[in-house]
């Protein structure tokens, strides 16, 4: 690392810089604002996915017919990286099996069935008292986030207690709390930033007194959230801490990336594969933080999120949502859909995962339901010839030249893409935004990144062969010397016995004609 | 209930390929009207005649390489090559410098090279040079500014010289004129003064008279497409800084053997090249830096031809000069990786 780029002079969040690219879009997040955030109807059955975070799916810890409580461990993290699943209401599972989820390649994965009993009956665990947070030392703070199955809420759905132990020799001084959700639409942070931002700010706390070395905490607010702030400060007058900074932020996408926010609220770029604890930052989601307060205070784990529904829906607005519940119901609920929505998305317009089918549910990583009738959607038969106009150049936050990478991708030029930084291509799809040609660029962009995947592959797959076969030369150079060596020791052994023959007949020679001399003597 | 998958991002750009061609032949529309009040209607056939020649030569070129000719017929970028070439002739050009000029653009520089995007070279400058090579004569008859003509032509008189390519009365004399940048060269050639050079009645204020009205014309379009981000601010501003820092330096050295520095910007097609030209996006350069160094080049090229070479404006040449190079100086001038070190 030089130091050019990565020298701080202030200290984090006093002094906002620019992050390369972006651009600015259309907002729609009033439009599911007007209502509070609200618990919805209990639905017929909750589906449970068992891979709802970064890392190894969990296991089920419950068999089918089990009666389980709220609040009651479903699935336990398949490794040492994953995370736990908890029951979010008192039922009986009906299934352990395939049922559709969210994914590009895959239609369907195990899912955890439970039919509400509409009790909603907690489990013992979860009502016991414990201790204050501020008397529990960072290990067991850092146990008990685990132990509530908190994963990044952002979207990233990254084990959030895999985020606050740093491996690196820099101690972890600054803790972010994102509350840029940037993309058009989506509001379930603000909502919940606007309704509870002294619980959001707790949760602040929690999570820096479990890292346990934290100097600063930043909440980066968007400049458009103007009430939010006043909230917050109030919320910040009362909680009292002066490791607390209110940060706003220009609303420009995607300004709510991890590495654009870093670098806009210290002016420092996490290096190239590297990680945001690397410059002693850790950076987290504010329902991530509101999770962490509602785990260590209210004990309870996470088994429910804020998800927004908008769009062509009748009427939009935030729900306080059960893990597990399908999303037709939360159609249902949200007004129903308007006439020809074509396309259902899980999150924002530009990044955001198409969903196949209403059938699948809620999941730790949900934010937005987004539904987008097909006049707002883009076609791809109408793109055109790239004409190398630089737009897209302009705006990548990465600042990759996008225009060649399409090239080189195209002509499956897999070392030109590399060489391009293909894999430092955050695909938040600013350049698809202005690209005059309407090419899918960020599909594109997914493509060479599989080509290199699977290059890499085979170039791995090559490696290891050469070193087998390397391997197997020396192996029978060794055996030939080996065997050379004890024909060798055999001819040298052969050749020694025989000399001891010949000795033994020489001598035996030389006695027979002494004993002869002797008898002609006599 | 199913719904349709594709990838991110839904929703779609706000920009089409049209929209960005149909944006610069609007902000040509000041110059063209200028370039018309000071030169004559002229100018206008000119233009319909290239876009003619441009669009019968793109339909079939289309047809032959079995395109969609409804996506490219409507792409305006054809209209656009053809205007800017049309700019670039004298008025009174006979109809065929058109055809020759939109069948080296259209057919060769473009569609011979795989159509929209593909061109390495920029079609309308390529036209241009094959013109200025082999028939140079064309470039010698250009009409004088309105109020120096000694006669005023009538549009069947214009269209008779065009069709024809007689000038009507037998003579070339009584209905053109050396352009500026023309008398300047001839005049440097005969060992003049720059300043007694710059007496002749053809030269205005900087540049030429009506050239330096019609460079302001285009200066403004230039800045509309600024404004709407259809060009990029690198190119001009390079180009044209170069320009005059270049010839600053000369003129407060040697006013009476250099002009001055605005003339340089305010005569010939300098401004037309800097923000419409130049700015071509296929030919050019794609990295920040390397737009830099692309107007740069382009200005040392145009100033190296105007002074020591055999043409009177050297913008196709520089141009086109400049976009062999576009590809090696993109390689040399990728911006750093974000995150990656320096």
């Amino acid at each position: 690392m030089t130091a050019g780029i990565n020298t701080q002079s202030h200290p984090p969040g006093e002094y906002l810089h620019n992050f390369p690219g972006g651009v600015k879009l259309r907002h729609f997040k009033r439009i599911s604002c007007h209502h509070p955030i609200a618990r919805p109807p209990m639905p017929e059955y909750l589906s449970l996915p068992l891979k709802q975070h970064v890392g190894d799916s969990a296991v089920p810890v419950v068999e089918v017919g089990q009666a389980v409580l709220k609040g009651e461990p479903l699935a336990r993290p398949g490794s040492d990286f994953g995370a736990l699943l908890h029951a979010p209401t008192s039922g009986r599972i009906t299934a352990i099996g395939p049922q559709p989820v969210i994914s590009r390649d895959h239609h369907t994965g195990d899912c955890i069935t439970l039919v509400p009993d509409n009790e909603d009956s907690w489990h013992p665990d979860c009502q016991r008292m414990i201790p204050d947070w501020r008397h529990m030392g960072p290990e067991e703070l850092i146990r008990r986030i685990a132990d509530a199955g908190i994963v990044g809420l952002g979207g990233a759905v990254f084990p959030t207690h895999r985020k606050l132990t740093s491996n690196f020799a820099r101690p972890i001084t600054t803790l972010i709390l994102n509350g840029a959700e940037c993309e058009p639409y989506i509001s379930c942070d603000e909502m919940l930033m606007r309704q509870h931002p002294e619980q959001v700010l707790l949760g602040g706390q929690i999570l820096a007194h479990a890292i346990g070395t934290v100097e600063h905490i930043i909440i980066a607010l968007e400049d458009q959230m103007g009430e939010v702030e006043d909230d917050f400060q109030r919320a910040r007058r009362l909680i009292d801490d002066p490791r607390i900074r209110i940060c706003r932020v220009r609303t420009i996408y995607p300004e709510g990336g991890e590495r654009q926010l870093i670098k806009v609220l210290t002016g420092l770029e996490v290096p190239t594969g590297g990680y945001p604890q690397q410059l002693g930052i850790v950076c987290v989601n504010i329902g991530t933080a509101w999770s962490v307060k509602r785990a260590l205070v209210d004990r309870v784990p996470l088994i429910e999120r804020v998800v927004t529904v908008t769009g062509a829906v009748n009427d939009p607005r935030n729900w306080l949502t059960l893990l597990g519940t399908p999303v037709s119901h939360l159609l249902n609920i949200s007004g129903g859909l308007k006439p020809n929505v074509t396309r259902l998305v899980m999150g924002g317009p530009v990044m955001g995962m198409a969903i196949r089918d209403d059938a699948i549910s809620i999941t730790k990583g949900f934010n937005c339901l987004l539904a987008l009738q097909s006049r707002q959607l883009r076609n791809p038969e109408q793109s055109m010839p790239c004409i190398n106009c630089m737009e897209c150049v302009r705006v990548c936050p990465a600042r990759l030249m996008p225009q060649m990478l399409y090239h080189s991708i195209r002509n499956g030029n897999v070392a030109r893409s590399s060489d391009l930084s293909l894999s430092d291509c955050i695909e938040c799809g600013c350049c698809d935004l202005v690209c005059p040609s309407h090419i899918p660029l960020t599909e594109y962009f997914r493509l060479g990144k599989s080509q290199l995947r699977s290059s890499l592959h085979q170039q791995q797959r090559a490696l290891k062969s050469e070193q087998r076969h390397q391997a197997r030369e020396a192996r029978l150079k060794t055996e030939q010397a080996r065997q050379q060596q004890r024909r060798l020791s055999r001819q040298q052994a052969a050749d020694d016995r025989q000399q001891a023959q010949q000795n033994i007949a020489a001598a035996l020679a030389r006695v027979r004609s002494k004993q002869k001399n002797q008898d002609n003597e006599k | 209930m199913k719904f349709s998958w594709s990838g991110a991002p839904h929703v779609p750009a706000q920009t089409s390929v049209a929209g960005v061609m149909q944006q610069v032949l609007l902000a040509l529309v000041p110059g063209v009207m200028a370039l018309t009040w000071f030169f004559g209607i002229g100018v206008l056939i000119q233009i319909l005649l290239a876009l003619f020649f441009a669009y019968l030569f793109e339909y079939l070129m289309l047809i032959w390489r079995k395109q969609p000719l409804a996506k490219f017929m409507r792409d305006y970028s054809a209209a656009v090559t053809a205007v800017l070439f049309a700019l670039c002739i004298p008025p009174l050009a006979p109809w065929w410098a058109s055809l020759v000029g939109m069948l080296f653009a259209i057919v060769i520089a473009k569609h011979l090279f795989g159509g929209l995007g593909q061109n390495r070279f920029n079609p309308a400058m390529v036209g241009l040079a094959v013109l200025l090579i082999s028939f140079p004569l064309i470039f010698t008859h250009w009409s004088p500014p309105r109020s120096l003509a000694e006669i005023e032509l009538s549009l069947a008189q214009i269209l008779a010289v065009i069709f024809t390519g007689n000038p009507f009365n037998g003579s070339w004399d009584a209905i053109t004129m050396a352009t500026p940048l023309d008398t300047l060269r001839t005049g440097s050639a005969r060992g003049l003064l720059v300043t007694e050079v710059r007496a002749a009645p053809v030269f205005g204020d900087f540049g030429g008279l009506g050239w330096e009205w019609v460079a302001n014309w285009y200066f403004l379009g230039g800045l509309w497409l600024l404004y709407r981000r259809v060009i990029h601010w690198r190119v001009p501003v390079a180009m044209l800084t170069t320009v005059f820092i270049l010839t600053t330096p000369l003129y407060l050295f040697d006013p009476d053997a250099n002009p001055l520095p605005l003339q340089h910007i305010f005569s010939g097609a300098t401004v037309l090249a800097a923000f419409f030209i130049a700015t071509d996006p296929v030919s050019g350069c794609s990295t920040p830096k390397g737009q830099l160094l692309f107007g740069c080049g382009v200005a040392i090229l145009l100033l190296t031809i105007r002074r020591w070479g055999a043409y009177p404006d050297g913008v196709a040449f520089a141009i086109l000069v400049m976009n062999m190079f576009a590809p090696l100086i993109d390689r040399y001038t990728r911006p750093r990786v974000f995150g990656h070190p320096g």
